[in-house]
This record gives C-alpha cells, sequence and structure tokens, in this order.
C-alpha cells in the first residue's frame, strides 16, 4: 500500500526548485511586498553577500570585555568560546556564509559603513533576560544575493557584562553548555535566523535540543542553507508546499514539520493566506504535520517570540493566526492524529524537486492541548541533561522526566496528570512506560524509556497524545553507543621536536572517526580544539594544543559529535596550564607587544602593513589579524617569522592602525589596549 | 535523589533563550525590580543607547507597589526605527497607548530603566464594570479570537490587581510563600 500511494503521489512532484525563490523552510524574519496578497513573494532580511567580500561576514568583540568573569575564567577564554560558536555556523558546508574573526573593536570608536557582527557586553541587560541580539536594517528592499532582500547592515549580539549574576545560573563561565549554545542561538539570529519548534538551537529554550558538541540541528542547516545557498545546493534538496486551511480560511503562522521516524526535523511556518512551501528538505520520506504555534509564554510578547511579517511599510499583516487540533498529512486531506496511519502516506522528497498539494484542513481548537514541552534526563553521575542521550542494549530503562503546557492538570497544586495523557515514543527504536507526575511543587512529569538493543543511533521523537489532540516533540531524547567522554586527567608533555602537546586520560573517545562507529572526540582548549596526534599505549589521547602563553590556563573539554560532553559527567572542567613545569617550542614568557607601520591606513588604497612582534610566535595558518572594524578587510596573513608578519589590506575608510589586534591561539594581543589580554577586564 | 535534582533542573535550566530569557517567577520579579507601578503608558521618543534603538514611553503613574516612583516614569524598550534605522528584538512588548498597565521596571547601572525581562514584568489591568480589576500578562492580550469568536487562553497570569498587590506587599515584607 505505501509504495502504490508514493507512486501515485510522485505525480505531483515537479521540477521548479532550482528557478523558483518563493518559498523556505524554519523562519526568517519576513516582509511582503503587497499587504492584501498575494504572499507568494516572501522578502527576507539577510546579509546581503554582494557586499560581503568573499561571502564573508566579519564579527568583532568588544574590547572592555566583560567586566566580571565567573571564578577561573578569562577574556581570552570568552573570545574563544565566541569564536567556536561562531565556527559552529562557518561549518555549514551548505551556506556559502563564512565568518571571519575581526578582532576586538571599541564601542562607538568607528561608524561602520560595511555589514558585520559586533559582541558587546552590556549593564543594560535587565534581569529575565541572558542575551539577546539585534539586527538593524534600512527595511529598504534591494537586489541582494538571492533576489529580492532587505539586507541587515550590523547585527549586534549582548552578553552580560557581569558573569556571575546572569539570571538563573548565577556564574555564568564561558565555558559551560548555556554559555555556548546561547552565543551559537544569538549568532543564527544575527544572521537572519528566527525561533522554530523543533528542538533546534534556534528553538527557544523550551524545546531546544541544543548541545556544545552537537549544537546544530537539521532544521538550523537547513535555515541558513536556504537563506545563503551554496552553489547547487538547491538541487540537491527538495521542497514541499502546500496549505493549512481552517473551512475556507487560510491560517498564517501554522508550523509545518517534516519528519522521518529516524531522522531529525525540519519546519516553516505559513504565510498569511495558510500556503507554505518548505525548502532545503533532504531527500528521503517524510511524514508532515501541521500544528499551531504554542500560546505565547509567559515572557514572551508573540507566540514563540516570533517577530511577525509586515508588509514593506512596516504596518502588520491581517494573518489569520489561530490554534487548531495538531495532525498528520493524509491523502485525504482529512488528516490523522494516529502516527502508525501517517506512516502509510510518506511525503517523498527528491533533489531538485518540489512535492506540492501537501494539504491541510484542520479543525479548531482554543489552544494546543499540550505545548512547549522540553525533557531532561540524567548522566551516569546524575548530572541533569537536556534531551538526553540514551546508550542502547541497557538492561533497565532510563528515566525521561518532561515540563510543559498541558501535561498536568491546570490550577491543580497536587501534581495531577492530565486526564488521558499518553506518551509513546514514535517508531520502534524504544518504548515508553510508566508515566508518573513529579510530587509537587515540581510541574514535572516522567516515563521510564527502553531502548532496544537494535536501535539506530541519533534523535528519537516522542507523541504526547490526549483524547482530542497530539503533540510531537522531535528530537526528544537520542539514542547512543556509549556514554559521555570522560576526562580523568590532564598531562603537559613534549614530543620528540619539542613542541608542547597534551596527553589526556579518559574514557569514551573516539579519535578515529569509523572505527568502529562514526563518532568523532573533539578536544577544546577554552573553546578552541586541539589537534588529536593519537594516543599512547596506554590509551591516552596525544593532543596538540591551541598556542597560548606560558602561564595561561585553560579549561578542558572533550565533545562526541553524538552531542554527548565531559561536561555531562563533571560540570567543572580540568584546566591545562600552558607551561606546566615543561618547556615548550615555540614558546614566550614575557608580556608580547607589536610595532606596526604604516601608521594610517588610507581609503581605498591597497596597503601592505607591516607587523613586528616582541615575545610573540606566530603561526602560518593561525594567527589573525584585526583592525576591530568591517571596514578594513584582511586578503592575507602570512608569517614571516614567529615574530614577524605582512598582512595585505584594503581598507575601505581611514583608519589608524593602532586599533590592530592580532590572536594566535589563545593569545590575544590588542595594541590599543596595552598587548597581552589575560584578564577579566583588559582595562583594568 | 533525582527529586531533588529535577527541583533544581527548575532553578538551573528554566531558561528561554529566544533574545534569550530566563522565566522569572512573579516573586523574582518583585525582588529584583526597583520600582513597580501601575499607571496608563505613552510613547515618548525614540533615541540610541549606545548602540541600540530603544523606544521609550511615559508611564503617568497612579499607584506605586515598590520603590520611588511617582508621577511620570521614562522606561525604554529595545527596538525601534530611527533616522532610517530599524532594529527588531524578538520577545520586545510594543504597548498600547492610554492602556492601564501594572509594570515591573528595573534601571540598570547606566540609569536606564527597563521592563524586567523584557515582557516578563509587563501586565495589563482589565477593569469592567461591577467586577474588580484584573491583571494579565499583556502577551495574553495579542491573541487572536478562535473560530467560535471567544478569546483563546491558556495558563496565563491572570489574578485580580489586589491579589497581585497582596502578593508585592508580602515579598517585600519577607512574607512570601513561594
Amino acid at each position: 500500500m505505501k509504495r502504490s500511494w508514493i507512486v501515485r503521489w510522485a505525480v505531483l512532484v515537479f521540477a521548479c526548485l532550482a528557478l523558483n525563490t518563493n518559498g523556505w523552510g524554519y523562519y526568517f524574519y519576513v516582509l511582503y511586498n503587497a499587504s492584501n496578497g498575494p504572499f507568494n513573494q516572501p522578502v527576507v532580511e539577510k546579509f546581503d553577500l554582494n557586499s560581503l567580500v568573499n561571502n564573508t561576514v566579519p564579527f568583532f568583540i568588544s574590547d572592555a570585555g566583560p567586566a566580571v568573569l565567573a571564578p577561573g575564567d578569562s577574556f581570552p577564554a570568552i573570545i574563544g568560546e565566541i569564536r567556536g560558536a561562531a565556527a559552529v555556523w562557518d561549518s555549514v558546508s551548505t551556506s556559502q556564509l563564512r565568518f571571519a574573526y575581526g578582532g576586538l573593536f571599541t564601542v562607538g570608536a568607528a561608524s561602520e559603513t560595511s555589514p558585520g557582527i559586533d559582541i558587546e557586553f552590556s549593564d543594560d541587560i535587565p534581569p529575565g533576560l541572558i542575551a539577546y541580539t539585534v539586527h538593524e536594517v534600512t527595511g529598504n528592499m534591494s537586489l541582494g544575493s538571492g533576489g529580492l532582500i532587505v539586507p541587515i547592515v550590523r547585527s549586534r549580539i549582548y552578553l552580560p557584562n557581569d558573569l556571575t549574576q546572569v539570571a538563573t545560573y548565577g556564574d555564568f563561565p564561558s565555558y559551560s553548555e548555556p554559555f555556548f549554545v546561547t552565543l551559537v542561538h544569538e549568532f543564527g539570529h544575527s544572521l537572519g535566523l528566527q525561533h522554530t519548534l523543533t528542538s533546534s538551537v534556534m528553538a527557544t529554550l523550551y524545546t531546544s535540543a541544543a548541545s556544545k558538541a552537537a549544537p546544530l540541528g537539521a532544521d538550523d542547516i537547513a535555515g541558513v542553507s536556504v537563506l545563503y545557498p551554496a552553489a547547487k545546493y538547491l538541487g540537491t534538496v527538495g521542497s514541499i508546499s502546500g496549505h493549512v486551511m481552517l473551512g475556507s480560511t487560510g491560517l498564517g503562522l501554522a508550523s509545518v514539520v517534516a519528519f522521518s521516524i529516524t531522522s531529525p526535523a525540519i519546519s516553516t511556518l505559513t504565510n498569511p493566506d495558510g500556503s507554505y512551501r518548505m525548502d532545503g528538505v533532504p531527500p528521503g520520506q517524510y511524514i508532515v504535520y501541521a500544528h499551531p504555534l504554542p500560546p505565547a509564554l509567559y515572557g514572551e510578547s508573540t507566540p514563540d517570540n516570533i517577530i511577525y511579517p509586515t508588509d514593506v511599510n512596516g504596518n502588520p499583516l491581517g494573518l489569520n493566526y489561530n490554534a487548531f487540533a495538531t495532525e498528520f498529512f493524509t491523502p485525504t486531506y482529512a488528516g490523522t492524529s494516529d502516527p502508525a496511519v501517517a506512516e502509510n502516506y510518506p511525503i517523498n522528497v527528491l533533489p531538485g524537486l518540489l512535492t506540492s498539494g501537501v494539504e491541510f484542513h484542520v479543525n479548531s481548537r482554543p489552544f494546543q492541548a499540550v505545548y512547549a514541552v522540553r525533557t531532561y534526563g540524567f548522566s551516569p553521575t546524575n548530572v541533569p541533561v537536556t534531551s538526553p542521550p540514551l546508550t542502547k542494549g541497557l538492561a533497565t530503562p532510563s528515566p525521561v522526566a518532561a515540563t510543559g503546557g498541558g501535561l498536568l492538570e491546570a490550577n491543580n497544586p497536587n501534581n495531577v496528570i492530565t486526564p488521558g495523557l499518553s506518551i509513546s515514543v514514535l517508531g520502534t527504536a524504544a518504548t515508553a512506560s510508566n508515566l508518573r507526575a513529579y510530587a509537587p511543587p515540581t510541574p514535572y512529569i516522567a516515563v521510564d524509556v527502553q531502548v532496544n538493543a537494535t536501535a539506530g543511533e541519533g534523535p528519537k521523537h516522542l507523541l504526547f497524545a490526549t483524547p482530542d489532540d497530539i503533540y510531537v516533540l522531535p528530537a526528544a531524547f537520542s539514542v547512543v553507543v556509549s556514554g559521555p567522554p570522560s576526562i580523568t586527567s590532564v598531562t603537559p608533555s613534549l614530543d620528540a621536536n619539542g613542541n608542547r602537546i597534551v596527553l589526556i586520560a579518559g574514557s569514551n573517545f573516539f579519535p578515529n572517526p569509523g572505527t568502529p562507529t562514526a563518532i568523532a572526540t573533539t578536544i577544546l582548549f577554552d573553546g578552541l580544539p586541539g589537534v588529536i596526534g593519537g594516543t599512547t599505549k596506554s590509551g591516552q589521547l596525544i593532543v596538540t594544543p591551541p598556542p597560548g602563553q606560558n602561564g595561561y590556563t585553560a579549561t578542558v573539554e572533550a565533545l562526541n559529535s553524538d552531542g554527548q560532553s565531559s561536561l555531562f559527567l563533571d560540570p567543572i572542567p580540568p584546566t591545562f596550564s600552558y607551561g606546566g613545569g615543561v618547556s615548550a617550542t615555540p614558546s614566550a614568557t614575557a608580556l608580547p607587544s607589536l610595532t606596526v607601520t604604516p601608521e594610517l591606513l588610507v581609503a581605498g588604497s591597497p596597503t601592505t602593513v607591516d607587523i613586528v612582534g616582541v615575545n610573540t610566535f606566530f603561526i602560518a595558518g593561525q594567527t589573525l589579524v584585526g583592525f576591530g572594524t568591517s571596514d578594513v578587510v584582511v586578503n592575507q596573513v602570512t608569517v614571516l617569522s614567529s615574530n614577524h608578519l605582512s598582512v595585505q589590506v584594503t581598507p575601505n575608510v581611514t583608519v589608524a592602525t593602532s586599533g590592530i589586534n592580532v590572536t594566535t591561539g589563545l593569545e590575544v594581543i590588542s595594541q590599543a589596549l596595552g598587548n597581552q589580554i589575560t584578564t577579566a577586564n583588559p582595562k583594568q | 535523589m533525582r527529586r531533588l535534582l529535577i527541583t533544581g533542573l527548575l532553578a538551573a535550566l528554566g531558561t528561554l533563550p529566544g533574545s534569550t530569557l530566563r522565566q522569572l517567577s512573579l516573586d523574582d520579579m518583585i525582588r529584583q525590580s526597583t520600582m513597580i507601578v501601575r499607571g496608563t503608558v505613552l510613547p515618548a521618543n525614540i533615541v540610541y543607547h549606545g548602540s541600540v534603538i530603544f523606544s521609550h514611553y511615559t508611564i503617568q503613574v497612579t499607584e506605586t507597589y515598590k520603590g520611588p516612583g511617582s508621577g511620570q516614569i521614562d522606561f525604554g524598550v529595545p527596538g525601534g526605527n530611527l533616522n532610517g534605522a530599524i532594529q527588531r528584538v524578538a520577545g520586545a512588548p510594543v504597548l498600547s497607548a492610554g492602556q492601564d498597565y501594572v509594570l515591573f521596571l528595573w534601571t540598570s547601572k547606566t540609569g536606564l530603566t527597563q521592563i524586567i525581562g523584557l515582557s516578563q514584568g509587563l501586565f495589563s489591568v482589565i477593569s469592567a464594570p461591577g467586577a474588580a480589576p484584573l491583571v494579565v500578562r499583556a502577551a495574553a492580550l495579542e491573541r487572536t479570537l478562535n473560530s467560535a469568536g471567544q478569546p483563546v487562553s491558556d495558563n496565563d497570569i491572570r489574578m485580580p490587581l489586589s491579589a497581585l498587590k497582596a502578593e508585592i506587599a508580602n515579598v517585600l515584607s519577607g512574607q512570601s510563600t513561594e
């Protein structure tokens, strides 16, 4: 039956994607050319690649740094983690947008004329807010990369200036999971991505399954890739389109989600007339469902804190937003709440092709029966972990806790499970049983999840069913083959050539992806990856750390690509001290300094900047040079020696070179701030 | 043990990034605000604070529940249009002129006064003839009607204004049971 239906459905597939730009997936900042439709030409806010050199958006970090850091933290560590978060988006090969660290900048010192992203530290972030992003546009549409767009002229990410007084967390160390995931999330906003509801990093934390080890979900990757598609990307993925209708009225801002039992979810929101088109869907078979946005939760100004689409003048549109009962697609358009039925009607997505006619005719509800659910589990050392990794083959089931709207009876202080609520795992990878509520006042429920020994690895989805509605939580947990990586010791050493290495002992390391699993281990030093060169006979990892000044101390974390981190076992990571009793090459102990010529860069004049350092260890490929402004494009950095650089730049404005900063690994040299930066506040 | 841990989760992980928000309890807001006032709001001006455009409002204070607030108080909400530049912040509320609000305000070290938690400290006061005034989280007003023409509702904060005032008084006197 399934096969015949696919054949029938295939007739609705036609090739049109490559030249069609009227769709998207995920959710962008959108406006429409016409107030009353048609709404088939959304205009999105994004960086105009035509205004970027080499499709590269530079990002800058305020040289003021945070005024107060968490104990043991440092400004170079903050810089390392920010660079790591940018590298997450930079690594998406299906997006042609690249990132370049442009160094430190002084807030207000320059009036930028070129696009870029600034990271600032603010005293004006009120309680209840951890970070936020502002992207600035002029409102004027222009013909940019990919058609008509509203160009982002500047994005700014604001982090707390006091990282010991952060809402919820108190101390907010840079190595922590929430610090990093927050950064990745805010970078996503800076590029033009809004919130989604599919457990990706761009979800609000209500449903986010993102982790430091695996921050991006399929929805994030599709989102940035559709916004900034790499060459030929759109020919490698497919699209799904249709409508969400309530009677004869199209519903705006309905969420349409495509997923399979064994793969993560991708979603989009409907246009004001109820039409939708989801691009960037990897080829395969998908179950598709439509659900309403959750009610605006406490602290949200709109559902999911979505900024609603407007017309070109910024006026709000009639969205026809309404809640409805969630349903899976069926070809009769009647929909079903039974995933087993939905599995019989998968949508077949082919590369470069659009599958149209995936229509929903939904039934009104006052609001979703269940919404905004988040799951938690516990690591072997009882550290709580969101969207928990569950090891397959265990003899006993693992408890998974959940919190969210509709799980418990409203206005009942006794924590009574909503009558008729059931929870099940979609597919056969695992089973859920023993639904129960936590004792008051903790508003959580829990189920025991038994993962089958033959289950495939990766994210798994939970179905929450009530007598008259369903709720799907994509990536509610993931199946893994081993526990989180563990670091038991960090030992400084030297290799045969006298170069600094670190021997890292522990367990669940996978230094050789593919043997036997695809899992890869990364070792981070203050957010920057070391290079794993092999293992000792006793199984210790041999790691070359990123360069750092003697005396510098970095936190050390192990991340596995299955989403697990050594922080799952011990939230306070071990440290590595550069130097540490061994004398490595390269090495420098005294404070570095720079001599830079010329002193002035003249607008429009490509210039070679000569940099001579004292107590520096410049390294080809690792030394970065910035002038603190996106109006000076650094074209090439040539390392002539460990203390001599030649840098080719193109200034768009006339600036002094005194704002230069040079970064090699974890060594940050800022001429303007007095060179080596190691303290919480470089101005102190 | 795990019950204790899950209780800890509420404190450790109950956050809502977006603009990355952390859900504040009512008592959190009462304690962390510098002023809690009731009054009607009028738009004032739009200015830059550093690199951020803030839309400023003036609240004509009719009641003060915490802090020195009286007369007219200026506060800002991030985002706005100024000199051709448009900045938008997810989660930043848009206030309605003339609407009666209870605001939980917070003044930063720089002297900028804002609503706590973007929208979290913003409550509309709903008064109906013959009924005691209610305070409702403002976002609830932005939702649409269902197909039957009835307001969509959920588990919003919705309580009599008198109950909110009593809770504020209890917290400030150290008698809160939350």
